[in-house]
Formats: C-alpha cells, sequence, structure tokens
C-alpha cells in the first residue's frame, strides 16, 4: 500500500514550527477550473494511505 | 447618444446640463455602466475576469459550481466528540483550532491577499452547531456538503446541541410557527443562523498576537494565585473559575490562528519553489510568505500587513468560528496609520497612493468570493449579490476633526475602478469632510454603484453617547469614543475599535413587518391572504371599529406583540450563545474580554439594541387612506373596504384608484405628514424602545428593507394604501412607496425631515437622474441636496443613478450587462441577477428630477 | 368541509406533491414546509400561499418542474 511519504506533493513541515509533529507534511495539490489555477495544502503523516492525486517523487 | 437632462430655468438665466465628461455624450443610455469598469492594473483587471462569485437570488445561486463544503462540519463534529466533559468555552477553542490546523488553506492564482474558509474556492462552509433547519434545506437543496449521507449523520448529531434546539424549547411552538414564516415577523436568528458583528480589528493589527497570548496567561497566572489566597473567601474565588476558562480558550484559538497564518505562509513558499514559473510571481509568493509568518503573530508594520491581517481576522470572525454577515469596521482609520507608512512615509512595504488603490481592488475582488452559508430565507433577501458587506469611512475623528485622509479616498477609487457590488461602504457625512473626499464620494454615486450609503454623522455619534448611559457595568462610549462608530450592517450605528464593539446580532438586528401587521390588524389578527392561521393576538375586526383611534390602538397591540417577541428571541439566543457558542478567538482581541475574563458574547458594555421595522410605509399609507377616506370624509365604510380587499380590488376599481390616489408619505403633504410622524414616532419606534433587552437599554427602531419588501410583499394580500396582493412592499424604512412621491426630491427631504423622535435610524431610498448627476452641474446640485439634508437632520440616504433605458435593455439581454449595478435596498446588487419581480420594482422608483423650486430650496448657485 | 381542487389541500401519499411542482418554492425557515408562487398577475406580482406540508399538500394547478431563479422572488 503506498503512502504519502513517497508522493511528490508531500512536503514535511520543518521542525520549529508550531504545528510540526514527527512524520506530519503538507499535502500541496494543484488544481484548475474554468476560472484558473489555486493550490491548496492539507495536514498530512507519512504513513497516511495515498489518495486519487498520488504522484510518485522523481 | 446619452440623454441630456433638459435646461431649466432658474434665478434669471437658463441652464443647461451639458456632461461633465465630453466622451459620455457618444455612449447610448443603454450601455453607460459597460463602459465605466477602469481598474487600475492588469492584475485587477484579471482578477475580476475570473472571479467566484457567489451571488445568490430566489435561494438559488447564479454560478454554477457554487456549493456547500462538509470539511468545516466534519472537523468540529470530530473536535465536539473528542473533547467531551471539557468546559464548553475550551470545547468551543478546540473546535476552532481543529478546523484551523487540520483543514484546508488556499492561495489562487494572481491574487496577493490570500485566505479562505472552506476547502475549496467555489465553496462555502456550513454550521450544524447554529441551526439544523438551514442545514436540512442545503441538504434537500441543489448545494448540498458531499458526501450528502455523512452532512445528514453530521447535522442530526449536532442538532441536540444546536443553538435552534437549545432556544425553541422556551418559545410556544405556535409562536414559533409565527416567527418562521417571516410575514409579521422575522424568524429568530436561532432558527436560520443569521448573524452580525462588529470585529476589534484594530487590536490585532495593533499588537500581534503573541502579546494577546501573553496578556491571557499573565491573567491565568494571576488567577491562580488569587485562588491560592488564604483564608479562602468562595464568594469571591469560585468567580475565577470561569475567568480562567475563557483566558485558556484565547489562549488556544490565537495559538490556532499563528499556526494557521504560518500555514498560509508555508503554501505560498512551496508554490513559489515547486509549482511557479514566473520569477515576478515567485518573488512575490516569498513576499507572501514573508508577511503571513510574521503576522498577525506580531504586529502589522506596513499597509501590505495591515491589509493581509485585516482579511484573516475578518475569515475568522464571519466565517471560521462563526457564521457572520458584514464588513463592519471604519476601514480609512483602521488602515490609516499604515497607509502612512507605505504610502507617506515609505518607512516599511514602501508603495505609492496607486499600489494602495490597488490593494483595495483587490480586496474588495476577495470579499466578492467570500461565500456565505446562509438559509434559504436570506438567500432570498440580497438577491444579487453573495451576502452583506458593509463598511464604513469618513465622519469625525475623536476630537471631532475630519476623519477623512488619504486613504479614504484611495478606497472611494478603488471602488469607483473596479465595480463590484461588494463590499457596499457607508459614508458618514459631517459638514468638517473634505470637499476632495465628498468629490470622490459623488463620482462613485454617479458612476450608478449605489454607495457610498451617507449617513449623518452627528446623529450616530450622539447615538453613541445615548446608548453608554445604560451600560450594565458602567464603560459605555466615552465622548470621544462616541465618534468611533461603524454600520454594524447597513444602517444601524456600532462602535468600533478595541472595546466595546457589538459581537452578535442578538444585540441588535432582525425585522418586524408593519405592513403585514396592519393587514392582520383588520381581521383581527389572522391571516387570510397567506398562511390561513392566526398570527397576532384576537384585536378585533375593522367592520366593528368605529373610530380611527379604534384601529390605531389594535394595530398598536399586534405591534407590541410582536417587538416583545422578537427580542425575547433575540435575548434567548444570547444567553445561550453565551453558554455554548463561544467565540474564545473575538474574546481573545476585545480589550474588556482580556480585562475582565469575559466571553463576547456575554459581556455587554455598550448597549445598542434594534430592530428593523420594513414595510413600515405601506402600513403608514393604509392608516392615512383608512383615516381619510373612511373616517374624515366617510366616502366608504369599513365594510365595503373588507369586500374589496378580499377579491385583490376585482369589481372595486374606482374604489382601488380612490384608495391608490389618498395623500401619500413623501410629498410634504400636512394631512399624510401628520399621521405618519405620529405612526412612526408613537407606534413604531415608541412601543418598540418598552422593550429593554439583554444589555440594559431600551431597543430603538432601524427601518430598513434589504430585499424583504420583495419577500414580505409576495406574503402581503391587498392593502388599503391601494396595493394588490403579492405586490412588493415599499423599498426603504422611511422611503415613499415606489411612483407614489410626485413632488420632487426637496418635498421627500421636507416629509421625512418631520420623523424625529425614537428612532435609530431610517433607510431612504432615492433615483436621481443620470443626465442630471453626470452633468457639468451634477456634484453642485449633488453637494447642496446633501447639506440640505443635513442640516434637516435626516438619518440616512443612498441613491440609485441608473436610467430605465438602460435597466430595459439589461432584462432583455442580460450576457450584454454584468457590470450594471442597482441600489436595492442598504446594499448593492447586479441588476441581471435579480428576479425580474425585483428588477421591476428599482426600474418603478421614481426619478427624481430636480426643477427651480428644489434649487430654490437647496439654496443653490449654478451658472 | 369540502376540498376545492383548484385551492391547495391535503392528500396523503399524492403522487403530484407541492415539492416536485414548479410553481413550489421552499419556506424560507422550515424546509418541512414551502410556499406556492402559481397566483401570478399581468402585472408580474407573485401572490404566494403557505403550504404546510410539501410532501402530502397539492392542487390540480400541479405541475412537474422547477422555475429559474428569475421567475421566483
Amino acid at each position: 500500500m503506498a503512502t504519502c511519504e513517497g508522493c511528490a506533493f508531500f512536503f514535511r513541515v520543518p521542525e520549529g514550527e508550531e504545528d510540526f509533529e514527527p512524520g506530519k507534511a503538507d499535502c500541496v495539490t494543484e488544481h484548475k477550473d474554468q476560472k484558473g489555477k489555486y493550490w491548496l495544502s492539507k495536514p498530512v503523516f507519512e504513513k497516511t494511505e495515498t489518495c486519487q492525486n498520488f504522484r510518485k517523487r522523481s | 447618444m446619452t440623454t441630456m437632462a433638459q435646461p431649466i430655468e432658474y434665478r434669471g438665466k437658463v441652464i443647461d446640463f451639458p456632461p461633465a465628461d465630453p466622451k459620455d455624450a457618444d455612449i447610448p443610455d443603454e450601455e453607460l455602466h459597460e463602459h465605466l469598469f477602469a481598474p487600475s492594473t492588469d492584475r485587477t483587471r484579471r482578477l475580476k475576469g475570473r472571479c467566484r462569485w457567489k451571488h445568490a437570488s430566489a435561494g438559488e445561486f447564479v454560478e454554477k459550481g457554487t456549493r456547500a463544503g462538509i470539511e468545516r462540519m466534519r472537523l468540529i463534529t470530530e473536535s465536539h466528540k473528542e473533547s467531551r466533559g471539557k468546559p464548553e468555552v475550551i470545547r468551543r477553542a478546540l473546535q476552532l483550532a481543529a478546523v484551523l490546523t487540520k483543514g484546508t488553506v488556499v492561495v489562487q492564482q494572481d491574487e496577493f491577499i490570500i485566505g479562505y474558509h472552506a476547502e475549496d474556492p467555489n465553496m462555502f462552509p456550513l454550521y450544524p452547531e447554529l441551526s439544523y433547519m438551514n442545514v436540512k434545506d442545503y441538504l434537500q437543496s441543489d448545494y448540498s456538503p458531499q458526501p450528502a449521507a455523512e452532512a445528514e449523520e453530521i447535522n442530526n448529531y449536532w442538532r441536540p446541541y444546536s443553538l435552534q434546539s437549545k432556544c425553541e424549547k422556551y418559545f410556544d411552538p405556535i409562536d414559533l410557527t409565527r416567527m418562521y414564516q417571516v410575514s409579521t415577523m422575522e424568524a429568530p436568528s436561532f432558527a436560520h443562523g443569521y448573524n452580525s458583528i462588529v470585529p476589534p480589528y484594530e487590536t490585532v493589527l495593533e499588537d500581534g498576537l503573541l502579546k494577546r497570548i501573553e496578556l491571557a496567561e499573565g491573567h491565568i497566572r494571576d488567577a491562580k494565585a488569587e485562588m491560592s489566597k488564604q483564608p479562602w473567601d468562595g464568594t469571591k474565588g469560585l468567580d475565577w473559575i470561569s475567568k480562567i476558562d475563557n483566558w485558556e480558550a484565547m489562549v488556544i484559538a490565537d495559538k490556532a490562528v499563528i499556526i494557521w497564518a504560518k500555514r498560509h505562509a508555508r503554501l505560498c513558499k512551496i508554490v513559489a519553489e515547486n509549482f511557479e514559473t514566473d520569477p515576478a510571481r515567485k518573488e512575490e509568493l516569498f513576499e507572501m510568505a514573508e508577511i503571513s509568518r510574521r503576522v498577525p503573530a506580531e504586529p502589522c508594520k506596513g499597509l501590505k500587513d495591515a491589509f493581509q491581517v485585516k482579511w484573516y481576522t475578518y475569515l475568522l470572525c464571519h466565517g471560521i468560528e462563526r457564521y457572520a454577515s458584514g464588513y463592519a469596521h471604519k476601514e480609512d482609520k483602521v488602515l490609516w496609520p499604515y497607509y502612512q507608512a507605505s504610502v507617506t512615509n515609505k518607512s516599511f512595504q514602501p508603495m505609492t497612493h496607486a499600489d494602495a488603490v490597488e490593494m483595495v481592488e483587490m480586496e474588495r475582488l476577495k470579499i466578492s468570493e467570500h461565500g456565505a452559508g446562509q438559509s434559504r430565507g436570506y438567500r432570498e433577501i440580497f438577491p444579487g449579490s453573495n451576502d452583506l458587506f458593509i463598511f464604513t469611512i469618513g465622519g469625525t475623528n475623536r476630537d471631532g476633526s475630519d476623519g477623512c485622509n488619504d486613504m479614504t479616498d484611495a478606497i472611494l477609487e478603488g471602488a469607483r475602478n473596479i465595480r463590484t457590488t461588494e463590499p457596499s461602504m457607508v459614508f458618514r457625512y459631517s459638514k468638517k469632510n473634505r470637499v476632495k473626499t465628498l468629490y470622490h464620494v459623488f463620482e462613485c454615486i454617479r458612476d450608478g454603484l449605489g454607495y457610498p450609503s451617507i449617513k449623518h454623522d452627528e446623529i450616530g455619534t450622539e447615538q453613541m453617547k445615548y446608548y453608554a448611559q445604560f451600560s450594565l457595568n458602567g464603560n459605555g462610549a466615552t465622548d470621544e469614543e462616541a465618534h468611533d462608530w461603524a454600520n454594524v450592517l447597513c444602517m444601524s450605528p456600532g462602535l468600533v475599535g478595541r472595546r466595546k464593539t457589538q459581537k452578535t446580532r442578538s444585540e441588535g438586528g432582525g425585522s418586524i413587518f408593519p405592513g403585514k401587521i396592519l393587514e392582520i390588524t383588520l381581521t383581527n389578527g389572522y391571516d387570510w391572504s397567506y398562511s390561513d392561521m392566526q398570527l397576532g393576538p384576537e384585536t378585533g375586526y375593522a367592520e366593528d371599529f368605529e373610530t380611527f383611534e379604534q384601529l390605531w390602538d389594535a394595530f398598536k397591540k399586534q405591534y407590541a406583540y410582536g417587538i416583545s417577541l422578537v427580542i425575547r428571541a433575540k435575548d434567548v439566543s444570547r444567553y445561550m450563545e453565551g453558554n455554548y457558542l463561544q467565540l474564545p478567538f473575538v474574546s481573545s482581541i476585545d480589550d474588556g474580554c482580556m480585562e475582565l475574563g469575559r466571553e463576547a458574547c456575554s459581556l455587554s458594555e455598550q448597549p445598542n439594541g434594534w430592530h428593523n421595522p420594513i414595510t413600515t410605509v405601506v402600513g403608514g399609507n393604509s392608516l392615512v387612506a383608512i383615516k381619510k377616506l373612511i373616517y374624515d370624509d366617510k366616502k366608504y365604510t369599513m365594510k365595503q373596504l373588507m369586500e374589496a380587499l378580499k377579491v385583490n380590488w376585482e369589481g372595486f376599481e374606482q374604489m382601488q384608484k380612490d384608495f391608490k390616489n389618498a395623500p401619500k408619505w413623501g410629498n410634504d403633504d400636512e394631512y399624510a405628514d401628520a399621521v405618519i410622524k405620529r405612526y412612526y414616532e408613537e407606534i413604531i419606534g415608541g412601543e418598540m424602545r418598552k422593550v429593554t433587552n439583554y444589555s440594559g437599554g431600551p431597543v430603538m427602531p432601524v427601518g430598513q428593507a434589504v430585499g424583504l419588501y420583495m419577500e414580505v410583499g409576495s406574503r402581503t394580500g391587498p392593502t388599503p394604501d391601494g396595493r394588490y396582493g403579492g405586490e412588493a412592499a415599499d423599498d426603504g424604512g422611511i422611503s415613499p412607496y415606489f411612483g407614489t412621491d410626485k413632488k420632487g426630491p426637496t418635498a421627500v427631504l421636507k416629509s421625512v425631515s418631520k420623523v424625529q423622535e425614537n428612532q435609530k435610524a431610517n433607510l431612504l431610498n432615492q433615483r436621481l437622474s443620470v443626465p442630471m448627476m453626470r452633468s457639468k452641474h451634477g456634484f453642485d446640485i449633488w453637494h447642496a441636496y446633501m447639506n440640505t439634508w443635513h442640516d434637516l437632520n435626516i438619518d440616512h440616504v443612498q441613491f440609485n443613478v441608473v436610467s430605465t433605458a438602460e435597466m430595459k435593455a439589461a432584462q432583455k439581454d442580460p450576457e450584454k450587462h454584468q457590470d450594471l449595478i442597482v441600489r436595492v435596498a442598504g446594499f448593492s446588487a447586479r441588476f441581471v441577477d435579480l428576479p425580474t419581480y425585483g428588477q421591476n420594482t428599482i426600474i418603478a422608483r421614481t426619478e427624481q428630477q430636480f426643477g427651480a423650486e428644489d434649487f430654490e430650496f437647496l439654496n443653490l448657485e449654478l451658472n | 368541509m369540502a376540498v376545492v381542487d383548484s385551492q391547495l389541500h391535503l392528500a396523503e401519499g399524492t403522487v403530484k406533491p407541492c415539492v416536485k411542482c414548479k410553481w413550489h418554492i421552499s419556506d424560507p425557515t422550515n424546509p418541512a414546509r414551502g410556499q406556492c408562487t402559481v397566483n401570478r398577475t399581468q402585472m408580474g406580482s407573485i401572490w404566494k400561499r403557505w403550504i404546510r406540508d410539501v410532501l402530502n399538500m397539492t392542487c390540480s394547478k400541479h405541475e412537474e418542474g422547477k422555475l429559474s431563479f428569475r421567475e421566483h422572488v
């Protein structure tokens, strides 16, 4: 089972941030509709199961 | 070719009205508004082009793809379950923290001011902790959050905990049914979730949240030390418990807000480093990241900081911690120190005045995308707009000097350039205001934006002083603080600043409908025309009233029943809000809450009680017609009138004409004005102010309309003013019924100025002639009109400057008229997003033409 | 009391409930109730009637469908 840790959209929360936790990351995805682009950020963890946006990190 | 105003002979000269801008001459009347859009930069042009409008109309959203989100509901539910056993205020803080730390943050292409309150910029959040009926309505609609089954489960979970359930049990079900119909009275806010607030923006910008946390933690330490003192005194010591809980909740809330802002900073940086290819935009994203890393944790230093922190604070107070309509603040006052730092002194975030105007335009477009999870009823009554968003500018400072500054001008210029319906704005008119700013105000009005609406500065200031005397803790507004006010929503002044501001609509707001009340007064309190049920007390049948005074007394009783019920509903809600719907973030930024350890909904330092009578003039004109034709002239009997009303005047056409042509409000008519003055002062205001609200002060009328004049009109049968069943009611708190003000604009002012006692505010809608306002004399005419209005001690006026030709063209071809904005009442709307019924009421408004007699009354010099 | 077909009346289990009628619009507050907008004049006014039970009331003017917001108020 793939986990978020392997995803290109997985951006670790730096240590020192108030909401830092080991393994925690911001999942940042780009979206586009007829009005234009926008980016969404949600908290995930290394071991979180991947979603349909998963893209393997190169 | 544009229409020009006809020449007028005045003081021995013939006055022509050529357009002030020669280019106007070549623009056909039917398309004027489409030529007025002038964004100051390419960026704001692009942002408007892709704006995610969330206009509602007749309960539907105009733009496809707009719908409710589920994330906020889900996160507060998880938190509520996990926090069982904790003090309620702490649970509320933890719910806020859950949304801010676990919810989605959003950044859009091209924007500089960032932040959104739902998981997608096309969505808006719902509030199951407020009203279960509101959420249920969404679940049955095309805008349901998804998955719908989960949303339904969440709504069912919250039902017993909801504000609505907590309040309903204290009311007779019959009274609830009457209120829920929104025909004689508006439904209580616990049933629909609508709310308003005046956030203490200044505190966040000036202090930063780290300082607020430090203050609260200091208070907790001191409180615990007090509790440990010996010998223990339970009568004093136990008071610290709730205070400690309130301060702890403030700390939880503020720490979560800092995290939330920094999540935005991280997002900007990630987008810049991983997604954005344009070098200029990358740099900008890094700058945005730096701002959100620093503020609102620390105090603001420049104008970019200030706009961003104001926006974060707005989202928290109006969309995340709790829903609230409005955008109440005195924007030029709040931003002025930062304009000085950035534009005047260039000491931090240096920029030009033009850059400041661009910031204003960008802020307006953020508001224009803001989605509100309003109830069905509220999605009907602000047609053609997202919600009510109204801020205030102008007026006077604490020392009485002119409150206008270059930030005021930037706000007006930005509004005129970008042409959005929202936010609307209020200008506080004082004779001390500089002419340069007044000209900007006029240009917005002349361009048909419908705002600023104008409030009398001194009336508002004196009102704040008046209410201060009722303060429950003796800490009402000082004479200096009384100058710091803004409209809480469209009409009613309330304090702004670090303390004493209104935190909930339970203090002031909500409506009552004298037009419908007059209708049921004629039939013993029974509503035959809409609901077929008893809507008020049994006060007799019109046919049995031998004198006008008997009718008058019956109406008074109906109104008194309604007004006590609706204020009771607000106060019961207030009580429950203080116990179950606390606002820890708002409390943290109010100096009074911080000092006293009190919660924002519970603490009341400055009373500001009001309620909105809407459809008042239908009631008033009906009383005049009855008195004249039945009791004075005896041309008809009451029995004949009741027969005619029951058949919607069919077969009684001459009688309908007679009642329609009876003296009407707004014509400086002695007969009509005497009755209506007494009606406003003795009943509308006089009965209302007998009620004392939660805060210990009187409740006073704020005559209004918004779109309720259409809604309630459609639920009101035929009335003795000559109205047919279902026709719209009057469109403003004190506005003449459309088409019945026939003696010119100064006659309207003379009528309105007669009503002075027992009023808090009254909305006056006037439609002015496009050719005259756009002529070279336009400003001078308007300025003279405004000075006369001011001297007559009239509270308010707002303007439509739009031609019938353009509105009719827009009805035929809505796609070509997207920039046509009209003033409804208390807010502006995109004309083509109004239902046809509403469009026709605006077309029907009298377009006031100034004549020589008016100019004389205004003492106008023209060349 | 005699039922008048052309007026709103209770008909438990009706297959033509108000909630499916194009003239129906929701109650402003309570989703279980509704408003009937079928009474419209040539001048464009809409004289509404309250529907106590959107699932079980009907009348002979029932027409399935949904009007645009432009045709409501």
